[in-house]
């Protein structure tokens, strides 16, 4: 590498450039970032087509914007605030939250926390919940914490005391920052299975194990 | 009145820096109290005197973050996050299974960025958010879906890998270039549009052959070893290519009258 692609930080800053260097990226373009980060060809060309494709035909600025909050940008508002709990609790400078000692979920991408879920009979905001261990762990069932265990492949005592310990906050529980997390915010297992949009097929099976 | 600058480098070690304009426009901002700054990032229409540019208010936000000013923050996210729906909405394919769940994690991930700015493996993330919003909200939205992307069911057939090496169309491929490469009319803007959604639906491999040799620009093949084409990087012949440009061409062809 050289000097200035030290200064490249990462492959999230490589993207980041492809999409700032032009409106449509081009050869150029890409070929300056694959030098400098060879091993993520693929990925920055995958993305770049991307890019490129999401650019046809664009002639500025979106359509109109509500002037209420949907659900969406409120439930974008509670992760920020949340997100904010957490950071000021870390203390400053902020920091990511981690319990990636003691979470055997903290090291999965989305895209094995969907491999996880479709391996359990389950879906990714239910996944979600166990990740964040925001069911109560005395009415999950043995089977279950079992199964979960056997997926993720780790002992069954770490999957027990990961869904004993305190309720997980800064990804997708909802409350503003000035309520205090607590783990009496935890759902029981039924009403966590009833409350993240499974089929019923899928709720049937995870509520009979 | 010099504003913070930002840390953000580029590859070749000159930081980012945020356009003149949206400088301009943060220092008269600063003049004004936060309540009268969120009514006027509630303003949409980009000709309007009033409106502030999202840049703006990605500045205001992480400012208010860093004096932890909780007030302004609450005052000026929601609006900046309702214009991104708004965007969202309209480039977030409806076909997509999992459009809202998406949707809202980009909303999501976005608001995370605010509440963690400056700190984390990447804190000054958000730079990049002020130089130039929509490319860099487009940036985060693309490796987002990427990621997401449940692959939509193509209603054209999947192609095969034909050993037949008749030309591919190449001056239908020029014509289709050229427009990508031109500031669209409203009209063209649909058409283009129409075409895009068909490029998405092409079998992969088409598909990347065409974003590769009539978007980013690549030669479908060179003599030069050494130089990157569509051939070397899709591993495959230029031959190759050139059968998977034939195959994208007649898929494409209700659309040749379209882009004369």
């Amino acid at each position: 590498m050289t000097t200035s692609n030290k200064e490249l930080s990462s492959l999230q800053d490589a993207k980041y450039y492809l999409a700032l260097s032009k409106s449509l990226p081009d050869a150029e373009v890409l070929d300056e970032v694959v030098r400098s980060f060879p091993e993520h060809a693929q990925e920055l060309t995958e993305f770049a087509i991307d890019l490129a494709l999401d650019a046809i035909g664009e002639s500025g600025e979106a359509g109109l914007a509500s002037e209420n909050n949907s659900p969406a940008v409120s439930r974008a508002i509670s992760r920020f605030h949340n997100r904010l709990y957490v950071e000021r609790k870390a203390g400053s400078p902020p920091s990511p939250p981690s319990s990636s000692q003691t979470n055997p979920f903290a090291s999965m991408g989305r895209d094995e926390l969907r491999t996880f879920a479709r391996n359990i009979n389950g879906n990714l905001p239910f996944v979600m919940k166990l990740r964040d261990r925001q069911i109560d762990a005395d009415t999950i069932p043995e089977d279950f914490t079992r199964l979960v265990s056997k997926e993720l492949d780790v002992p069954l005592d770490l999957v027990v005391a990961h869904f004993q310990a305190p309720a997980e906050i800064r990804h997708s529980a909802h409350f503003k920052s000035d309520e205090k997390p607590e783990a009496n915010l935890k759902q029981g297992f039924e009403e966590a299975v009833r409350n993240s949009g499974l089929t019923l097929e899928q709720q049937a099976f995870l509520l009979s194990s | 009145m010099a504003l913070p600058a930002l840390t953000k480098r580029y590859p070749n070690g000159n930081i980012y820096q945020r356009p003149a304009q949206i400088e301009s426009a943060i220092v008269n901002l600063l003049e004004e109290d936060v309540e009268a700054i969120a009514n006027r990032a509630n303003i949409h229409n980009v000709s309007d005197p009033d409106y502030v540019p999202s840049e703006c208010i990605v500045h205001l936000i992480r400012a208010a973050r860093r004096r932890d000013d909780e007030l302004a923050m609450t005052a000026l996210l929601p609006p900046l996050l309702r214009r991104c729906e708004s965007i969202l909405i309209s480039k977030i394919s409806q076909d997509l299974p999992n459009v809202d769940e998406i949707r809202e994690e980009v909303l999501g991930q976005l608001s995370e960025l605010f509440a963690a700015d400056g700190g984390g493996d990447n804190p000054d993330k958000l730079d990049f958010f002020e130089t130039r919003f929509n490319l860099a909200f487009r940036a985060l939205r693309i490796d987002i879906l990427r990621a997401e992307r449940i692959q939509a069911h193509s209603s054209i057939p999947t192609a095969f890998e034909d050993e037949d090496d008749s030309d591919s169309d190449d001056e239908f491929f020029t014509r289709l270039s050229k427009e990508f490469h031109t500031p669209p009319s409203q009209e063209k803007e649909f058409v283009l549009k129409q075409i895009q959604q068909a490029i998405y639906r092409l079998p992969p491999a088409e598909r990347e052959a065409v974003v590769l040799c009539c978007i980013l620009g690549y030669e479908q093949e060179s003599d030069d070893p050494k130089k990157r084409t569509a051939a070397t990087i899709c591993g495959v012949t230029g031959k190759t290519i050139r059968n998977r440009l034939r195959r994208a061409a007649t898929r494409l062809s209700q659309f040749k009258e379209l882009i004369q």
